[in-house]
């Protein structure tokens, strides 16, 4: 993926969430035919969108339609709940419990008629249902939270089995897309927090000199644009490869890299940064949010540990093999 | 099939079919380095006359043509069959295409002999007066009839003691013209004048050399590049140490995380999950990017100072892998004494230097900052 064609891409995502949208964040890009862009270029697609509204700090998420269409229920009425390391389950957002489905996660944009969901059954399986908002049992909530920008409902509750409709679809292709998209909404705060520490240490001036030419800001700053980076090589690497660890890998380094650049920018701009008006909380918020869907940079980290010590071995990616791009 | 496929199946096929052969071969780089350089140089010499180590380079020099790509799947075919990389071939990756590049007649002269086998490089670069501030460096080459004498002393050069020629930066300009008054030469370590003494290093092995010379007279057909062009031929060279050389060790990485994976139970490994996970991260991630490196290097792109992102996420590889391993096999780390427990010990200690050789972790943060960031200078 060029990085220019990113750019290009990424400026006319922003431009389309500029738009009105009366009809929510869902109909717009279907007016814009984004879901046509995923099936031509899924890299370009997801990056340029999920960057646009990590810059913009969107108050809804595009991650909806993305898993939707994944699962092949994007023309259909329903939401998806979301696994959240908040909620407790990063793995599902339902636990199977015997006759029942114990759920907790989080919807983004809007209730439907319908959620989707996948549970995880007592041999760790998931599998993923739909069943209807008006079954009983459930309670939604409209989350302010850390981040009181974005569009997010809470559903906890308690279904039947027997309610719900089991859905042959795979949760883990759409769980490997909907974290490499994060992985980009992500790296595009980070940039910005690195941006707005850069702008910060050039002007300001102490001892005589600007802030920026102190080694130790020097050093950290660098170290943000090296996680930064860094991510950017494994984001490519999680497309190619569509594979799960090399997703979560993905993530969980975009995850480090934009809670890197929030704590150094945080640091750097000292009590100036720290303000309402500064502005750089509005990043934090959603970077602490977001990065805790569909498992934190921590628990994923943990998660891929494990992993590698079942299967006895690290494996290496061979994205080689496939066609240079 | 891409043709990177077909190397590599061909490549693992040659394993397998010489496999009673590699597995006398199979690590030669542990113990002292008197013992693991002459080993390594037996499996420089079957990777030779197989082919493997020839491709890439051109046939002037006796190589087979194709591109450094087919060394790049080698390397990773023989970390993933358990067989350790030769030590020599780090400063062919390192060194060569600067010969090849700007010494084409020296190139054609050693190559054929790194291919059998026969050669060991090293380079000449820091001096006690001059390490991370490289360009402040001493050693003077002075012209005299159809030559140079060369004086001064060099620290740190790796493997200096098991290398027939070195790489010398010095000094032709005057004493303040720094990095514009630097010539490369390639130097013979037989020749009179040159004394050779070894440095043990923390891990107990003579991994380097102080290296003296004393008005040591090379042909002026020794000249790399141009005169006062040395510094140009340093900073090309950084570039194959930034990309293929890492990729050496990536792969070197994920066969020691392997290695101990294997070894280790569920009982060492119990707590060290995060930690695991967090290397394998970065290892990872060093892997996506070092591949990107080495393609450009294979379109003979330029590789600026972006590589010094490369290099920052190799020096967090090799320290975050090495602990992690060294936390979960502890027993054998600490307090073993077979000949695996010392090279894990080896290579450990190893990995604390990572961060410092080929240009500190804090100049490459520097070079970020000044050229990437575009940050704030100081007074």
């Amino acid at each position: 993926m060029d990085p220019n064609d990113l750019l290009l891409a990424r400026n006319s995502m922003c431009e389309i969430l500029d738009k009105e949208r009366g009809g929510g964040l869902d109909a717009l890009l279907r007016d814009e035919y984004w879901l046509e862009f995923l099936d031509e270029d899924e890299q370009l697609a997801v990056s340029s969108l999920f960057e646009a509204q990590g810059q913009k700090l969107s108050n809804e998420s595009g991650i909806d339609l993305l898993v939707r269409k994944k699962l092949e229920q994007d023309s259909k009425p329903v939401s998806v709940l979301f696994p959240s390391t908040a909620t407790g389950c990063l793995e599902a957002s339902g636990v199977m419990q015997g006759d029942r489905v114990l759920l907790d996660g989080i919807i983004f944009n809007a209730v439907r008629k319908q959620i989707v969901f996948p549970a995880i059954d007592g041999a760790s399986r998931i599998k993923v249902f739909q069943v209807q908002v008006d079954v009983g049992g459930l309670a939604f909530s409209n989350v302010g939270g850390i981040d009181g920008g974005v569009e997010i409902i809470r559903l906890q509750g308690e279904v039947l089995l027997r309610d719900c409709l089991e859905l042959s679809v795979d949760w883990n292709f759409a769980e490997v897309s909907a974290r490499r998209a994060i992985a980009h909404e992500l790296l595009a705060m980070a940039e910005v927090m690195l941006e707005k520490a850069s702008e910060h240490v050039t002007e300001r001036k102490q001892f005589g000199r600007a802030l920026g030419a102190f080694q130790v800001v020097r050093n950290s700053l660098a170290d943000v644009h090296v996680a930064i980076e860094g991510s950017r090589d494994m984001l490519r690497v999680a497309f190619q490869e569509q594979d799960r660890i090399a997703a979560m890998v993905a993530k969980a380094q975009a995850g480090r890299a934009a809670l890197l650049a929030a704590r150094h920018c945080q640091q750097f701009c000292g009590a100036m940064g720290w303000t309402w008006e500064f502005g750089l909380h509005h990043y934090v918020r959603r970077t602490k949010f977001i990065d805790s869907v569909l498992g934190s940079s921590d628990s994923l980290t943990r998660m891929i540990g494990k992993e590698l010590l079942a299967v006895g071995s690290a494996p290496t990616f061979s994205y080689y093999m496939k066609d240079n791009s | 099939m891409s043709n990177l496929t077909q190397i590599r199946n061909r490549i693992r096929q040659w394993i397998e079919t010489n496999s009673d052969q590699l597995s006398e071969l199979r690590s030669v780089s542990q113990g002292q380095l008197e013992d693991s350089i002459p080993k390594g140089l037996k499996l420089q010499k079957l990777l030779g006359d197989a082919g493997w180590i020839r491709a890439g380079w051109p046939e002037s020099v006796g190589g087979l043509e194709g591109s450094i790509l087919n060394r790049a799947v080698m390397y990773d075919e023989l970390a993933q069959a358990g067989i350790a990389i030769p030590q020599t071939m780090e400063f062919v990756e390192i060194v060569g295409p600067m010969l090849v590049r700007y010494a084409p007649h020296i190139a054609a002269e050693e190559l054929p002999l790194v291919f059998k086998g026969e050669r060991a490089w090293c380079q000449g670069f820091s001096e006690p007066g001059a390490g991370s501030d490289l360009a402040q460096l001493t050693t003077k080459a002075i012209p005299d009839g159809d030559g140079y004498r060369i004086t001064g002393q060099k620290i740190w050069t790796t493997y200096g003691h098991m290398a027939q020629r070195c790489g010398v930066l010095a000094r032709t300009g005057d004493k303040d013209s720094a990095h514009r008054g630097l010539t490369m030469f390639w130097v013979d370590m037989s020749l009179p004048g040159i004394t050779v003494r070894t440095i043990q290093a923390a891990n107990g092995r003579n991994e380097f050399c102080e290296v003296f010379y004393d008005d040591v007279y090379v042909d002026k057909s020794r000249v790399i590049g141009e005169v006062d062009g040395g510094w140009g031929c340093a900073m090309f060279l950084l570039q194959f140490e930034r990309g293929i050389y890492a990729w050496m060790r990536q792969a070197t990485l994920h066969k020691e995380l392997n290695h101990a994976l294997k070894l280790c139970d569920a009982k060492d490994a119990k707590g060290w999950e995060e930690a695991l996970g967090s290397a394998y991260m970065v290892l990872a991630t060093l892997r996506a990017r070092c591949w990107n490196t080495v393609q450009q290097l294979a379109k003979g792109i330029p590789v600026g100072p972006q590589a010094s992102i490369d290099k920052l996420l190799l020096g967090a590889s090799e320290t975050q892998v090495m602990d992690v391993i060294s936390n979960m096999l502890s027993d054998y780390f600490l307090l073993g004494d077979c000949i695996e427990a010392k090279s894990l010990r080896d290579g450990w200690f190893l990995s604390r230097a990572a961060t410092i050789y080929g240009g500190a972790a804090e100049i490459q943060r520097q070079i970020i900052a000044d050229r990437l960031l575009i940050l704030p200078r100081g007074k």
